[in-house]
């Protein structure tokens, strides 16, 4: 194999490892987080990953309820659990669904269709590559929010200005993909 | 086959846009971005208007979703249409609504748009699109041609020579020599890159490097014949005048500025005039000096050539592998009828005459070259350039002083390198001549030559040895016409008649087109 289309083959591979790798994957079930436009018509909060330590270090994931400034609150289930903000190692919020296959797809089909162009493939489907990807990467940050501070995250909450006085938290339910309308 | 994948490209290729722009994916395709903000109410005047939805949280853990929806400030409500939800987001209501101020805990708004990795891939795409349709449209000029080397300048690398252009079948194998006019090495240690930047197989026999020895202050040149000559008292034309007025700006040094013109959109043999005025002051051998390239019709008639034989073309090719000399002869009559670059001066009846001739294939690198002269009149001497319009580009004329042949030693390669690796099968089959080395698109090796000690005294060539084969391309079958292909090799002049409306009504693009499309580094 020439030394040209080595480095071709070499920046293709890494293009695709970069396609799968440098992108922000979501913990959220699938189907879960809507997508930006129908995050405008839901009133659930978003889906977050928890570090906290007690003694050890443990982890807790589900639907974010309220952020305040003295605990996170986080439906795992139907189960609430609070966790004092001084406890929070780490937190990974994904705010809504941002299609990312879509990317990937056109990303894709683009480097597929620089076989058309000719010798100029060589420039093109690095090209597709390397725009596609680090478009599709960038993108996959943009619903996530990284941050153990409440005021942070707190406006993607189900409940943005805390628990409210009087609601029993353990009568809160999660969200039932299957019932929702979605458009 | 390509053509069903372009299209199956073309069509996925668009919904794959629409889906990420909105079109029939519908919402749930549409790669969109959100921007969130809450406000308290008692700032309710800066709650954001370009939000469709309102979301009113209430103290007791509802919500309501609004919209469309206002805001009275004077009576301290918002009201709109939508839906009431409960705690665990379950609707408990629906229509319009007034809400009081006081009852609302938050608002949160939302504004939603296009992520910026839409434009980002949109502006590939339209590139992409474009160029997927011109070489739809133009297969051939979206390929280049030609074994390429480059050599430094001094500051870079830059494209010196394209070996045996017009060998493009094993029986047309031939020898090239081009000038490294812009060669300037700083060692003994001299490297050359060969490339193969174009869906052909090269097929190297050798490439030497030439040094002859410079006379003082003066050059040395190759004459068509493969002589070499030492010249001196090399002077810019005083006149240059063609059909569209002064082109002496554009030939008086070799600076990538180009004389060129358009051919004839009913004959692509029609030829033009390029008169020229020197002063001439001794009654010395003299030589003129033509720095030049071809236009992309010389290629172009090559692929139409190779469209017209279609799935044949092997056929084709092995008769001429098999045929005789004239055979061969006969398939070079297209270059012929297009023609060089025939040097004329006037004879003594006042008529002009055609006293010699340069012709070096090839539309990528400029090659250098002299024409020796009869002897001249001393002062004023007028020449004329006589070629096919819109065959040739002309970057440099001079008339020189032949202070007498040169002989220039023969260099063969020390080493060949393919990346940062010796490569030491390609060396040998460099220097056996009975041998020839491969090369295929992509393919680039650099090829290293030892120099004399005093090396900056010596012009250097390249002498290139071997032939190549274009790749069919399966745009071309289309145009598979035995009956034409026939013509281009019996009766070149008529064949070159009924292509010049076609190639007329690509020219102009064509160039922009084929520089764009290459990835050659200049």
């Amino acid at each position: 194999m020439s030394a040209t289309r080595s480095r071709l083959a070499t920046v293709s591979a890494l293009c695709l490892v970069l396609l799968g790798t440098a992108c922000f994957h979501t913990t959220a079930p699938m189907g879960w987080l809507p997508t930006a436009d129908d995050a405008q018509r839901e009133a659930y909060g978003g889906w977050i990953k928890v570090e906290y330590t007690t003694d050890v270090k443990r982890m807790v994931q589900g639907e974010l309820i309220a952020a305040t400034s003295d605990s996170v609150h986080v439906l795992t289930g139907n189960n609430i659990v609070a966790l004092p903000t001084a406890t929070v190692v780490s937190g990974t919020l994904t705010t809504y669904d941002v299609k990312l296959g879509t990317l990937r797809l056109w990303t894709v089909l683009g480097a597929v269709s620089a076989a058309s162009h000719g010798l100029v493939l060589v420039l093109s489907a690095p090209a597709w590559l390397i725009i596609g990807s680090t478009a599709t990467a960038v993108a996959s940050r943009a619903p996530r929010v990284e941050s153990t501070k409440p005021g942070d995250l707190r406006a993607y909450a189900r409940f943005p200005q805390g628990i409210p006085h009087g609601l029993d938290p353990r009568s809160l339910r999660q969200k039932d993909i299957r019932t929702l309308a979605r458009p | 086959m390509r053509n069903v994948v372009r299209c199956l490209s073309a069509l996925i290729f668009a919904a794959a846009v629409a889906a990420g722009c909105g079109g029939p994916f519908g919402q749930r395709g549409k790669v969109r971005t959100q921007h969130r903000s809450l406000t308290d109410p008692a700032q309710v005047a800066t709650i954001d208007h370009k939000s469709p939805f309102l979301k009113a949280h209430m103290r007791n853990g509802d919500v309501y979703i609004l919209s469309p929806w206002s805001v009275d400030a004077t009576a301290r409500t918002v009201s709109g249409n939508g839906e009431r939800l409960d705690p665990n987001r379950t609707r408990v209501g629906e229509g319009a609504h007034v809400i009081p101020l006081d009852s609302v805990a938050l608002f949160e708004t939302n504004v939603v748009s296009t992520h910026g990795s839409i434009a980002a891939l949109a502006v590939i795409t339209g590139a992409s699109v474009a160029l997927t349709a011109y070489c739809a449209t133009n297969p051939k000029a979206c390929f280049g041609s030609c074994p390429t080397f480059y050599v430094s300048d001094g500051d870079r690398a830059v494209l010196q020579a394209e070996g045996f252009s017009a060998s493009v079948a094993p029986a047309l194998e031939a020898t090239d020599i081009d000038a490294l006019y812009r060669a300037r090495p700083r060692t003994r240690t001299f490297e050359v890159r060969m490339t193969n930047e174009a869906l052909e197989t090269h097929v190297v026999r050798w490439a030497r490097v030439l040094a002859a020895p410079r006379p003082s202050g003066g050059r040395v040149f190759a004459t068509q014949t493969g002589d070499f000559w030492q010249a001196s008292d090399i002077s810019a034309p005083q006149r240059c005048s063609a059909a569209e007025g002064d082109c002496l700006a554009a030939v008086r040094a070799l600076d990538d500025v180009e004389r060129f013109s358009t051919t004839d959109s009913t004959d692509l043999t029609t030829r033009e005039v390029i008169d020229l005025e020197f002063p001439v002051e001794s009654r010395d051998s003299l030589g003129l000096v033509i720095g030049s390239r071809q236009t992309l019709l010389s290629t172009y008639v090559l692929y139409q050539a190779m469209a017209y034989m279609g799935h044949s073309v092997g056929y084709w090719l092995a008769a001429l592998q098999r045929g005789d000399a004239r055979a061969r002869e006969q398939s070079l009559g297209i270059g012929r009828a297009l023609g060089g670059i025939e040097v004329q001066a006037l004879d003594s009846a006042g008529a002009w005459i055609t006293i010699g001739q340069t012709q070096e294939t090839g539309p990528l690198a400029t090659d250098v070259r002299v024409v020796p002269l009869p002897h001249l009149p001393v002062g004023p001497t007028h020449l004329r350039l006589r070629l096919a319009r819109g065959h040739w580009r002309i970057d440099y004329l001079a008339l020189a002083r032949l202070a007498g042949r040169a002989h220039p030693s023969r260099l063969d390669p020390v080493t060949v390198r393919r990346g940062d690796t010796v490569d030491t099968q390609a060396l040998e089959l460099l220097t056996d001549s009975s041998r020839t080395l491969v090369t295929l698109p992509g393919d680039e090796y650099t090829i290293v030559y030892r120099l004399p000690n005093d090396f900056a005294r010596y012009e250097l060539f390249l002498e290139s040895r071997g032939y190549y084969l274009e790749w069919m391309r399966q745009e071309w079958m289309a145009e598979e016409s035995p009956a034409r292909a026939m013509m281009m090799f019996l009766q070149p002049q008529e064949a070159l008649r009924r292509l010049a409306p076609e190639f007329k009504a690509r020219e102009a693009e064509m160039e922009a087109a084929f520089w764009r499309s290459r990835y050659v580094r200049h």
